[in-house]
């Protein structure tokens, strides 16, 4: 499916999706920093202050990142069609892995858990 | 011989579609322990053998959302007037009929709420660390400790303070006690309480206050300022404060005069 997921429109209609949520917004209020996302082979980088995700690349950035979130394509895709959020029950299992700046990481657990949530709600398709 | 400790009794019981849990111990006139942010009944696990003891009906409940009592709407309670038509409803659930009010901190404020509206249905009040005004704490650290992630090491923050909020006469192994309840505080409970404090505004309420009340701060108080308690005083129709050296916010668990304090109040008030 043309640019549905994953692929750099669907990144930025996840930006635009987190953005619409209070709840991360809230969450994420106090982080400064990025998140690196890797899809299998495709990755984008998501730049986060004040509670909002303010750009998106493809790819990584030269600046790095304060954590990445990885995993195999077909496991994001189960993840994001089953109809309960497993994201920790994968992440503890291995199947995502997450690297980088841990504390960083368990700090904003409700806003990572809120981005993976916009990324479910968009689903696997083109945007 | 039973221990003092095996004297208190547990209960549950349902208060405006919350299960609320309580302790309680010996029989007589009541007395309604109220704890302060964060905390639980178990601040008052010294005081109420001592007043059952002395021949009083002496019940702490675990307000909404702390120790064993469940949230009202899984919503932390924001503000000390909701907090004390709970109580007010809790007390009348258990039949303690015109009670002693008694608490600290954001349970004192409580007190002088329940007393500001109710001042009928309350014999006599004890209100610790508390006033009509206690506005002291930055809203912009209440805002951000909404979140979690606004307050990283609550726990820790919360246990250091136990130790800056006691007193330098305070025991140390109740010191130590103060420390580790706090450490188990829930963080958004504990920044709701503090909201609900932080707004509590009875100046001008406190002259419907017909019952004796009596004031206690502790010299060493770092959360509650001593002009708070003294304006508290002045606008109260028949108060009297005590003022507690080497004491701090938590008199009830750091000073062993504590309540043979109160025993005597209430012997003086016929009560």
């Amino acid at each position: 499916m043309t640019d549905g997921f994953p692929s750099l429109p669907w990144a930025i209609q996840l930006q635009a999706t987190a953005n619409e949520d209070a709840e991360f917004a809230g969450a994420a209020r106090w982080f400064d920093g990025s998140v690196f996302l890797r899809f299998g082979s495709a990755a984008y980088w998501m730049k986060i202050y004040g509670g909002r995700v303010i750009d998106v690349q493809a790819g990584p950035s030269p600046l790095g990142f304060t954590f990445a979130i990885g995993g195999e394509e077909s496991v994001w895709r189960e993840l994001l069609r089953d109809p309960r959020n497993r994201f920790l029950e994968f992440a503890a299992a291995g199947r995502l892995s997450v690297e980088g700046n841990l504390l960083e990481y368990m700090r904003i657990t409700k806003a990572v858990i809120r981005l993976i949530e916009a990324a479910r709600k968009i689903g696997e398709a083109r945007p | 011989m039973r221990s003092p400790v095996t004297e208190i009794r547990g209960g549950y019981l349902e208060v405006q579609g919350v299960r609320l849990a309580y302790d309680e111990a010996g029989e007589g006139p009541p007395l309604l322990c109220l704890h302060t942010a964060g905390m639980s009944s178990l601040e008052w696990r010294f005081a109420l053998p001592f007043f059952a003891a002395h021949g009083y009906r002496a019940v702490a409940p675990d307000l909404p959302g702390h120790g064993k009592s469940l949230l009202r709407a899984w919503r932390p309670i924001e503000t000390v007037h909701d907090f004390a038509e709970v109580v007010r409803a809790l007390a009348q659930a258990l039949g303690l009929e015109r009670p002693v009010a008694i608490g600290c901190s954001l349970g004192g404020d409580i007190v002088l709420d329940l007393a500001a509206h109710h001042a009928a249905g309350l014999r006599a009040a004890v209100c610790c660390a508390a006033g009509a005004q206690t506005r002291t704490f930055p809203p912009a650290f209440l805002e951000r400790g909404r979140e979690d992630a606004g307050i990283p090491s609550f726990h820790e923050l919360n246990f250091y303070r136990g130790e800056a909020s006691s007193g330098r006469g305070a025991l140390p192994e109740r010191v130590r006690e103060i420390q580790w309840l706090r450490r188990r505080s829930d963080p958004k409970v504990t920044i709701a309480d503090l909201t609900a404090w932080n707004a509590q505004d009875l100046r001008g309420r406190l002259r419907a206050v017909t019952c004796p009340v009596l004031l206690i701060w502790g010299e060493d108080d770092i959360a509650c300022p001593r002009e708070a308690v003294e304006r508290t005083r002045a606008e109260l129709p028949d108060a009297e404060l005590v003022v507690l050296p080497g004491i701090g916010h938590f008199p009830m668990m750091e000073s062993l005069e504590f309540n043979d304090l109160v025993l005597d109040f209430l012997k003086r008030k016929g009560i």
